[in-house]
């Protein structure tokens, strides 16, 4: 569904250039779940902006459907590809109701029955009626998340970019919010691009991911072999002990 | 004062805040002791346990109230002290790192200076020698070149080296507790247990008690001796670290039963159901 | 009050502060309610509203108001004294000085407001324009400002005037001309915040246009700072227009505008001060109503919850 060929992100020019992304390429099959991972700083964002339209600035080849997409998107591909963004407190208008900010991406696609498909979209993240009129501030992390997740649906999109969306809640939120992300995706065979610096929340929705560092892509892997410990790499195998929690032992004290 | 009497004991503190609607308590009525070991606080947000570290340091923000039926430091009565006699305590007995070096540096000032203010603050030294000691702190939190360092401005270090300074800074006037404050929170993951060790190995060399408030549970039952769950502006569990997986109270259970773990793969995660009696049903005395 | 009566306040209230609002209109006049709420926290802000909804009165109910007509010269009973006949004397002409004054009302509000009108639409879409395209746009739009923003207000509006002759509507042109760029410079500087914002990213990501996501997601946010600028500038608009007045460029005698007035007591300042000081005096209070409305208003508008 999604290919990426050499992609290439560099901002600033000449000396003080710095490489965002570095040569990356990865092919993401149809209604799978892929996660990128990688500590700040590795690109996986930056790549994710790329796939999304947000980030104009690349070099290399996507393609998406079948198709090559340019750095200027049309609707069609806005309609096909939503994203859900990582901050919950930022991602939505702060003076617009949820009605308001669910109706915008049909009001901007041109598409009837509003009213209808912001009460369906408002079920399927399992926010009732009473939360329509309401603005952002009067919601929860992991209600404004929701209505971040319904934005993202109410076009019916089948590819779904995923910018570490549960790493701003509450742990006892951020098991409702994964498994509502689950769901729909297997509720409606998305295809879905996961972003985290989180290994046990890549663990838990996606089927391969793509290590990153400064840039590279150190390694393509499935899940089955994150968890069982079968990383290639040392970075790899660094971020799966890192994410075990507090082990004094295994920590080797190379001074900055 | 013996090394196994605790450092700081807190009794019955309860924090508040006028709102529109009344006063809204944040924290109700906690009590616990810290020796010379690491204690955690682990709780979501609105559970009360940043405002427990700042009563304690008594640097709430205005309007807020705080009552406590007794807080000691060693021998000395924190709760009667007033503001002036406060500034003797903050940094020199007690420090605090917080969460965002970015946030707690000053930045136009370069760190070296920083760290030896800290220092000359509290004892009285010459410019040379707060400098001196200085340096001694950097290289004690194992920066390699701690004179290239001590010239640089906050914006040219990095989160993790920037953390480090803040340990330096608040170790340098020889404290007897440290409160963290969500000090890795803000680190990437790797960079974050390096941090810890250096946390660990001075306070564990030093004999330095340390508060570790967090919402990472895992990370907290990892890195603490002892932790507490606050829940609701209360202490619902304290146990050994190393017991948590047998905690008894039902939210500690529920938030234990809902992160997802890399061994689990994609299993469905279990959502935490709250119980509205969990606010106020008494809980049992500590063990 | 009959208890029906309390029962339908009540109920009115209740709605007003209803947990789960059921149409865009209740949340809207809900949020407007608690809007209103915190101004009515700032007894100073009340105060400002006061006084600017009084000048609104006045302005309205000026025929009403007024004992004299304000342009009836008794050349006779010139440069009475203030007494029942005539509440604040006469001026040097024989006109009802208070009249005069509460017309003047009028001239001030027109001008005032009619210069708001012009300069808080032109400074917010120029000023979020240039923030949002950047680039040549940005450049472009921003030298223009520049160049309005680098002459002495007074000496602009003087210069305009003196091209294309004095009368009440230049000097407004003039004033608003003088006035546009420091609301562009502010609308600019907040877009520049807000263009990097997550919501501004997600309208993007579901294919907005640029002129959408200007007018229905940027300038809301912008809206609140350039509402107080405006309020804050309508102090200095009244001055101004005083100045102008004073300067004989801005009201034409013998419409009574509250600088004119000032100027031509100037003469009669030792023996009739009360000729000077009751102009002066009506100026003073409605800048200093609109600037503690101001200071009120952004309390309002950007609450800090």
């Amino acid at each position: 569904m999604i290919e990426v060929s050499q992609l290439r992100v560099a901002f600033g020019a000449d000396e003080t250039q710095t490489i965002a992304v570095d040569d990356v390429s990865f092919t993401i099959p149809e209604a799978t779940v892929y996660g990128l991972v990688g500590e700040s700083g590795c690109g996986k964002t930056t790549i994710l902006r790329c796939l999304c339209g947000l980030n104009r600035q690349w070099s290399g080849t996507i393609r998406v459907n079948g198709k090559p997409v340019g750095p200027l998107r049309d609707l069609a591909f806005y309609r096909m590809a939503q994203m859900v963004f990582q901050d919950p407190y930022g991602s939505l208008h702060p003076r617009h109701t949820v009605n308001t900010i669910l109706s915008e991406p049909l009001l901007v696609h041109g598409i009837p029955d509003i009213g209808a498909r912001v009460s369906r979209v408002l079920a399927q993240v399992g926010l009732g009626e009473s939360f329509r009129f309401r603005y952002p501030h009067q919601l929860s992390g992991g209600q404004r998340q929701r209505v971040a997740i319904a934005r993202a649906l109410i076009l019916e999109p089948r590819i779904l970019f995923l910018d570490e969306p549960t790493s701003a809640l509450d742990v006892s939120v951020q098991a409702e919010v994964l498994n509502l992300i689950r769901d729909i995706q297997v509720e409606q065979g998305l295809t879905c691009v996961l972003v985290s610096h989180d290994l046990a929340v890549v663990a838990n929705l996606c089927n391969r991911l793509a290590v990153m560092n400064q840039g590279k892509l150190v390694e393509e892997l499935s899940v089955a072999d994150l968890m069982s410990g079968r990383a290639r790499s040392g970075y790899t195998q660094r971020l799966i002990a890192a994410s075990a929690g507090y082990d004094r032992a295994l920590v080797s004290l190379d001074s900055d | 004062m013996t090394s196994n009497s605790p450092i700081l004991t807190v009794e019955d503190l309860r924090v508040g805040f006028p709102t529109p609607r009344g006063t809204v308590e944040a924290v109700r009525g906690i009590s616990f002791a810290i020796g010379r070991n690491k204690v955690g606080i682990v709780g979501e947000s609105g559970s009360g346990k940043s405002m427990t570290g700042r009563a304690i340091l008594k640097l709430l923000p205005g309007g807020a109230t705080s009552t406590v039926k007794s807080m000691k430091l060693g021998d000395t009565d924190l709760a009667s002290l007033s503001e002036s006699e406060m500034l003797g305590i903050r940094g020199k007995r007690i420090s605090m790192i917080l969460q965002d070096p970015k946030y707690s540096l000053n930045p136009v000032m370069r760190v070296g200076h920083q760290i030896a203010e800290a220092f000359r603050v509290h004892h009285r030294a010459s410019r040379a020698e707060a400098e001196e000691r200085a340096l001694e702190m950097l290289a004690a939190v194992r920066i390699r070149d701690p004179r290239r360092v001590f010239s640089l401005y906050p914006h040219e270090v990095s989160g993790g080296m920037g953390q480090r300074i803040m340990i330096a800074m608040m170790l340098i006037p020889e404290p007897e507790l440290i409160i963290a404050d969500e000090p890795t929170s803000a680190l990437d993951v790797t960079v974050r247990l390096q941090v810890l060790a250096i946390l660990d190995d001075l306070v564990t060399t030093r004999g330095i008690g340390l508060m570790f408030i967090s919402h990472d549970l895992n990370l907290v039952s990892s890195f603490c001796d002892e932790v507490l769950i606050m829940y609701a502006g209360r202490i619902v569990e304290r146990c050994p670290a190393a017991e948590l997986h047998q905690a008894k109270h039902p939210y500690t259970r529920g938030l234990l039963a809902s992160l997802p773990r890399l061994e689990d793969g994609h299993k469905r995660l279990r959502v935490l159901e709250r119980d509205p009696s969990w606010r106020d049903e008494p809980i049992p005395a500590e063990a | 009050m009959t208890v029906q009566s309390f029962e339908r306040d009540a109920t009115f209230r209740s709605w007003l502060l209803a947990e789960a609002p059921e149409s865009g209109f209740q949340a809207w006049s809900q949020s407007c309610y608690l809007a209103w709420l915190r101004l009515a926290a700032n007894p100073l802000a009340v105060i400002g509203l006061v006084v600017l909804l009084a000048l609104g009165l006045v302005a309205l109910l000026a025929p009403w108001i007024a004992t004299h007509s304000p342009f009836e010269q008794v050349l006779a009973e010139r440069l009475q004294r203030p007494s029942a006949a005539h509440w604040l004397g006469t001026d040097e002409l024989g006109r009802d000085v208070f009249s005069r004054i509460v017309y003047g009302a009028r001239t001030t509000l027109y001008i005032v407001g009619l210069v708001a009108v012009i300069v808080g639409p032109i400074g917010l879409c120029i000023g979020t324009t240039a923030g949002y395209l950047g680039g040549w746009v940005e450049a472009l739009l921003m030298r223009i400002t520049d160049i309005f923003l680098s002459f002495p207000s007074l000496i602009l509006a003087l210069a305009f005037v003196s091209a294309l002759g004095p009368s009440l509507d230049n000097a407004i042109i003039a004033i608003a001309l003088s006035s546009w760029p420091g609301i562009a410079r502010l609308a600019r500087a907040e877009t520049l915040t807000i263009r990097s914002s997550d919501y501004v990213d997600a309208v993007r990501v579901m294919g907005a246009s640029t002129p959408r996501i200007i007018f229905r997601h940027v300038m809301p946010m912008c809206l609140p700072s350039v509402v107080v600028r405006v309020t804050l500038s309508m102090a200095s608009v009244a001055l101004t227009a005083a100045g102008l007045g004073f300067l004989g460029l801005g009201a034409q005698p013998p419409t009574p505008e509250w600088g004119a007035m000032l100027s031509t007591a100037r003469q009669y300042l030792l023996e009739h001060w009360y000729l000077a000081a009751m102009p002066g005096l009506a100026i003073l209070i409605v800048s200093l109503a609109f600037n503690l409305f101001g200071d009120g208003l952004r309390d309002m508008l950007n609450p800090r919850s």
